[in-house]
């Protein structure tokens, strides 16, 4: 109820814990990558080092980058936050464009040697973007144009965008962390309400009109797993996390990254994890992430700054809903296309942004007020 | 709650995120992980076994490894069929090679392959993702690891994968007995086919682990059984016979211009198969490129009416059961006999010949007539002991029965058919056998054409010659060879007698049957010769068959040259099978066999000195001066060693019977005299030479009795 005014960086130290968990996560990906990627690996490169190299130079540089943005004051962000939005917009919008041309779902630019992958510097322009504005417009936010709209569109532009690709996945997990941030920020909840029916209703359309998503649809309602068709993956995945068992078959060992797992070292990840380690190693992967969340959203609390707390509550939010989406698709029941496990999928732009966007979060946690000020914030 | 709270509050707007909003979605988190959670527990740890079983089913696979085939080797050791191991599939992928690199590629591969850059290039032409460019590229040590530098230089372009080649190195030599294994190194025919299972040996298995797109990944410590090489097989057949016996037959057929021939040689007292070959030949290397006919073994598979060679049978037959004596005289219709509505026919006319020469000459209407002395159902089973009808077991694939009809759908003139070697169909195999019982003293024997298999796990399997039946009492074979003897010394097969040895053989000219139209063509022949030597004791056995020789067609012209060219080649390179005290013995073979004289009236002393000289042994029934009696009558063969059994007495009687005296081919005064001398009265018809007496010579009569005897005033047959 009393409103913390003082910006003050060395009032706490970055959260260690946080970056503890990344640096774990990270390392835990490079050796799963190493594996699950090693078929491909040899069949694309000749080599089986060839992609965990791949892997441990976006590490490096990711870590890089993050101790850059973990120096860098979060409020700085606050400028880049609109010409980083339509950045991201620009370069979906020549994603879709290359697609048109070359007549096939493109999701990459090709930057000499590396491929970018715009969508994943969408989701975080967006939430850069949700945070600046509705810290922008603290006051005004309980108008409907302010408070959702604006914030909203910002977030449906680039979904819409992404679900041309056609990404599916991302394009409703960029809506729904918008819609997750919107609700953070205090847009009131009725409007809220009002504008999720549309998006549910457009997540309907958008699978009745493509009939591959209907037959996924279909396969979901009839409960049965089609192992040889649309349902192959998923239960490929099964097979990966059940041949684990409780503790795994040991480091390399995987029969699943045998090309019967396709994705096994990006999407699918986590079932090689669970193959490899057994329930416990799937287990500990995901007690990580839930601290990670709690950790971020315990940042966010105590961020003394309403952007920075918005922001900090924003990376948390993708991240977190990027993991858990990733491990309920792979244990779950509903065939449908994947999405990067946060620090462990194999992908340059993935990993190099993610990890920047955790720097950013340290460096809001160096602005907490170690929840001295707040009595009700004792636990986060 | 807080969140109601924060939206009555004017400063709310200030605040950071509340931790009441921050729980909510937290708690959206939990849901999400505690469904996660579940999924893991489901998966991992209740579902756990079914999950591990189909993974690894998936995954997991065995793969045969395969076993070396044996090998196939003659008598003396010689192989006639091996596998390779130093032997690569090479294959490539076209697409593969890059532009830039296929001229280098082409070159290299040329020289190591040694294929024209031509071939190379068209072979890569075939197809543009997987081409073979040699199935079996054998290797040295040299191109082997030159090989194998491509390999790793162009691979995934160029693979190498090693294979078995099966190899003939003997080439088309005994190739139809061996037979041919496929390029899968699966035996299709002659030995190779029949013995597959033994040669193939077991195939090892390994547990392989293979990726969803069937890919084998290599990794270690992974269960294996290796493969156990196929087991060994030892022929009789002789290399070097064979090559002599497929050189001659194929000689015999250009010279008589026939379409194809037979030959076969074995051992007649063990039943082994020395060489066996049928002419057209073919090359195992191109195996595609030859007719059924030239890859088939024909004297196993093939059945045709053999003619006169057969008349051993019908003769057997006669005189085991002592139906005639070989001194019976038919009378041969001088070419000519109606039968039922049927002519049979010789090829050289004959009035009167005895029971020998009707077989020496090979007269068909005289073995008919003396056939009659047989009842079909005789004739029959004799046929059928001699193992006609039958198949002999030998290990060939298709081997051929032979057509017999039993007795009870023969027609009127189906015996006499028979006894001339018609209306039966036999293959040269079973021909060999017959008269393989014939020159081993009346044993029946089973082919022999294994002599040994070593099988996979080493258990060592020796074939003994094994007995069908005994068919013929040895005194009936032992006539059987003199007969044969004499068909050779001066009847139809003289052109197989080889110089100091005694061969004894028969020859055999058969219609050829018309399978179009029925019946036999006018003019097309099969021809045949079948013998063996030393007639008495007899180590080689011969079958040459040749199908309807264009120019000459007598068994005896056409394939009696043959046998006998063979037979030559093999005494030489053979000579090491045989002593030198058996071969001085052959030298002298020609006495060995004698027509006893009549010893009956004389005294005993001449007599003894007379069996002394034909090297036969005597026992005497009781005691005299003078022989009264001879237990084997006059004018039979015996042996050399043969005991004869003389009876005794002090004095000559006056018989009231006296034994008529052969007077034929005498003239009519010496004729007459015999008659005279002997107590017979003549009574003569004609002039010149005796050609027919009645009774005939050795029957008795009264003293005083007349006998007719038949002369003409040209001389008859030559002897």
């Amino acid at each position: 109820m009393k409103k913390r005014t003082t910006i003050n960086e060395n009032d706490s130290k970055a959260d260690g814990v946080l970056f503890g968990i990344v640096m774990f996560l990270a390392i835990a990906g490079l050796i799963t990558v190493y594996s699950a990627g090693s078929e491909r690996s040899v069949s694309f490169y000749g080599s089986p080092h060839a992609i965990v190299i791949r892997q441990a130079i976006f590490l490096i540089l990711g870590l890089g980058i993050l101790f850059l943005t973990q120096k860098v004051p979060y409020q700085w962000w606050r400028f880049a936050a609109l010409p980083g939005w339509i950045l991201s917009v620009g370069l979906l919008a020549v994603v879709l464009i290359i697609g048109e041309v070359t007549n096939g779902a493109g999701r990459w630019i090709q930057l000499g040697p590396v491929k970018f992958q715009p969508s994943e510097a969408a989701k975080f322009a967006t939430i850069l973007f949700v945070a600046a504005w509705s810290s922008k417009n603290q006051d005004n936010l309980k108008d409907f144009r302010y408070g959702i709209a604006i914030p909203l569109a910002a977030a449906l532009i680039p979904a819409l965008m992404i679900l041309r690709q056609p990404d599916l996945s991302t394009a409703f997990l960029l809506a729904m962390v918008a819609i997750a941030l919107i609700f953070l920020s205090g847009a009131k909840l009725k409007h809220l309400v009002l504008v999720a029916l549309p998006v549910l209703g457009g997540a309907v359309l958008a699978v009745i009109f493509k009939p591959y998503r209907l037959t996924r649809v279909k396969t979901i309602l009839a409960g049965e797993l089609d192992r040889y068709g649309d349902g192959y993956q998923l239960y490929q995945s099964w097979l990966g996390f059940g041949r684990g068992g409780l503790f795994g078959t040991g480091p390399y060992e995987s029969y699943q990254k045998l090309r019967f797992l396709p994705d096994a070292h990006t999407d699918f990840i986590y079932s090689v994890i669970g193959e490899e380690r057994g329930f416990i190693g799937a287990a500990i992967i995901l007690v990580l992430f839930l601290i990670f969340i709690w950790r971020g959203y315990r940042i966010s609390a105590r961020c003394t700054d309403r952007f920075g707390s918005l922001l900090a509550a924003g990376i948390t939010t993708v991240i977190g809903m990027y993991a858990l989406i990733n491990m309920t698709i792979a244990t779950g029941k509903v065939p449908t296309t994947g999405l990067p496990l946060p620090f462990i999928s194999y992908g340059g732009t993935s990993l190099v942004l993610t990890l920047a966007s955790v720097g950013i979060l340290l460096n809001i946690s160096k602005f907490t007020s170690n929840g001295k000020i707040q009595s009700s914030n004792r636990g986060w | 709650m807080s969140r109601r709270r924060n939206s009555s509050n004017k400063t709310i707007s200030r605040d950071p995120v509340t931790r009441g909003k921050l729980v909510s979605v937290y708690l959206g988190f939990l849901v999400i992980a505690s469904y996660v959670m579940f999924r893991l527990v489901t998966l991992q740890i209740i579902n756990h076994e079914e999950y591990a079983s189909n993974a690894e089913n998936q995954v997991l696979g065995t793969e045969s490894i395969p076993a070396a085939r044996g090998t196939i080797r003659d008598v003396n050791g010689k192989i006639l069929a091996v596998t390779l191991s130093n032997c690569f599939e090479v294959t490539a992928h076209p697409n593969l090679i890059k532009e830039d690199e296929k001229s280098e590629f082409i070159d290299t591969l040329s020289t190591v392959l040694r294929i024209s850059k031509q071939e190379l290039r068209k072979r890569l032409n075939q197809h543009p993702k997987f081409v073979y460019i040699d199935k079996s590229l054998r290797v040295d040590l040299e191109s082997d690891s030159l090989l194998r530098g491509l390999e790793k230089k162009y691979s995934p372009a160029l693979a190498l994968r090693q294979v078995f080649d099966r190899d003939y190195p003997n080439g088309r030599i005994a190739a139809q007995i061996t037979g041919f294994a496929n390029y899968e190194g699966e035996g299709i025919t002659g030995i190779e086919g029949v013995f597959n299972d033994v040669l193939m040996g077991i195939p090892g298995e390994e547990v392989v682990v293979k990726d969803a797109l069937g890919y084998e990944i290599d990794l270690p410590d992974l269960p294996k059984r290796p493969a156990l090489p196929g087991g060994k097989i030892s022929l009789t057949i002789d290399v070097d016979v064979q090559a002599i016996v497929e050189e001659e037959l194929a000689r015999g057929v250009e010279e008589s211009a026939s379409v194809g021939g037979m030959a076969i040689i074995t051992e007649p007292r063990t039943g082994a198969i020395l060489s066996m070959c049928s002419f057209p030949y073919y090359d195992p290397k191109d195996y595609g490129k030859y007719s059924t006919k030239a890859r088939k073994n024909r004297v196993v598979t093939d059945a045709f009416e053999a003619g006169s060679v057969l008349k051993i049978v019908p003769f057997a037959a006669l005189l085991q059961t002592k139906r005639i004596s070989v001194y019976d005289l038919v009378f041969c219709e001088n070419g000519r006999w109606k039968i039922a509505d049927r002519f049979i026919r010789d090829s050289s006319p004959h009035a009167y010949l005895t029971a020998r020469d009707v077989l020496v000459f090979s007269s068909n209407i005289g073995t008919a007539k003396l056939t009659e002395n047989l009842s079909n159902k005789e004739l029959f089973t004799w046929m059928r002991s001699f193992g006609f009808n039958a198949e002999t077991g030998v290990p060939q694939y298709g081997e051929a029965e032979g057509l017999l009809l039993n007795p009870s759908d023969w027609s009127l003139v189906t015996k006499a058919n028979l006894s001339m070697g018609h209306a039966i169909s036999v293959s040269t195999l079973q021909i060999a056998m017959a008269y393989g019982a014939v020159a081993n003293g009346g044993d029946l024997m089973e082919p022999l054409l294994v002599k040994e298999i070593v099988s996979p796990q080493g258990d060592v399997q020796e074939f003994k010659p094994q007995r069908v039946r005994n068919c013929m009492q040895p005194s009936t074979a032992r006539a059987l060879r003199m007969l044969l003897t004499e068909a050779v010394d001066r009847g139809t097969g003289t052109r197989a007698k080889i110089e100091n040895v005694s061969v004894a053989g028969k020859t055999g000219t058969a219609q050829l049957v018309n399978l179009k139209k029925g019946g036999y063509y006018q003019d097309r022949y099969v021809s045949s010769f079948a013998g063996f030597l030393p007639a008495d004791q007899p180590e080689l056995l011969g079958v040459i068959v040749l199908e309807d020789p264009q120019n000459q067609y007598y068994g005896g012209t056409v394939a009696a040259p043959v046998f006998n060219r063979i037979m030559k080649r093999l005494l030489v390179s053979m000579s090491d099978r045989f002593t030198e005290e058996e071969a001085a013995k052959w030298a002298s073979r020609e006495k060995d066999h004698v027509i006893l004289p009549e010893f009956v009236n004389m005294p005993k002393t001449l007599v003894e000195e007379r069996i002394n000289q034909l090297g036969l042994h005597v026992r005497y029934e009781e005691k005299g001066k003078f022989v009264l009696a001879q237990g084997v009558p006059e004018g039979s063969m015996v042996c050399e060693g043969d005991t004869i059994v003389l009876r005794l007495g002090e004095s000559i009687p006056q018989l009231a019977e006296v034994k008529v005296p052969d007077v034929r081919q005498k003239t009519l005064r010496e004729a007459i005299r015999l008659l005279s001398a002997a107590g017979v009265q003549p009574e003569i018809k004609g002039e010149g030479v005796v050609q027919f007496q009645h009774p005939p010579p050795g029957t008795m009569i009264k003293r005083g009795n007349s006998c007719t005897i038949t002369a003409t005033l040209k001389k008859g047959r030559d002897t």
